[in-house]
């Protein structure tokens, strides 16, 4: 199930890359602000590593899982009714607040599920949702 | 990326975006019955002054100072790059 929200959130990132020039046409916008779409994703992240790391240390990560997807699903659903590249942009903003969330969970997930001589096997398995993300987002 | 632009092609923008919602919002439903905390796996106490003293930590910041110029710097690079190839009538597409 972590895998599958991994997924989600690298595929929430990727969505607007490989169509950019369709992206400027539809909003009528340059390279650089279509640009913003990819590049809110690291930006929030930096910013709420740290606050989040701490949510999921008091909180768990079934919660931390939970509210990351829960921004996924909300507002990567409001982007498709986003009339302004501007409401757009913001929704992406939004929808980009759940990725620290799925990513700073995974060593909780690990420390509570697997013991510590299968630490790097289980922190593997939960990586490789990143990489499939990034397949699966432009490809499906 | 090819199957993107045909989602997006045949299906339209908005009913790709929608696809993708839909299916986060799957995810959502099924962690939310399946996904599980495990027994005794949730018990750690943090203080907010623990937190507070690693936002503090040097290391912490001068990496956090990084990281933002970088995220910064890169689209900036990359768009006079993209910018300067435009100019010279080179192929700024990604092939294939």
């Amino acid at each position: 199930m972590y895998i599958l929200a991994g997924i989600v959130s690298q595929v929430m990132w990727i969505t607007f890359s490989p169509i950019l020039p369709i992206v400027e046409e539809i909003y009528g916008v340059g390279d650089a602000e279509v640009g913003l779409l990819s590049a809110v994703f690291p930006i929030v992240f930096i910013v709420l590593a740290l606050p989040v790391g701490y949510y999921v240390d008091r909180r768990g990560f079934r919660r931390a899982v939970l509210i990351g997807s829960a921004f996924f699903a909300v507002f990567g659903l409001l982007r498709a009714f986003a009339t302004t590249f501007e409401a757009l942009l913001v929704f992406q903003t939004l929808t980009a607040v759940g990725q620290p969330f799925i990513f700073n969970s995974i060593s909780k997930l690990v420390k509570s599920w697997f013991p510590i001589e299968e630490a790097g096997l289980a922190t593997g398995l939960g990586s490789i949702s990143l990489f499939i993300g990034t397949i699966v987002g432009p490809d499906c | 990326m090819a199957r993107l632009l045909a989602l997006t092609v045949s299906t339209g923008f908005k009913s790709m975006l929608l696809t993708y919602g839909a299916f986060a919002f799957i995810v959502l439903i099924l962690f939310y019955l399946l996904g599980k905390e495990a027994e005794g796996g949730f018990e750690e106490e943090h203080k907010l002054r623990e937190y507070l003293n690693v936002l503090k930590n040097r290391n912490v910041l001068i990496l956090s100072i990084i990281a933002f110029v970088g995220v910064g710097y890169s689209p900036h690079t990359l768009h006079g790059l993209n910018r300067f190839l435009k100019s010279m009538d080179w192929m700024w597409k990604q092939p294939g």
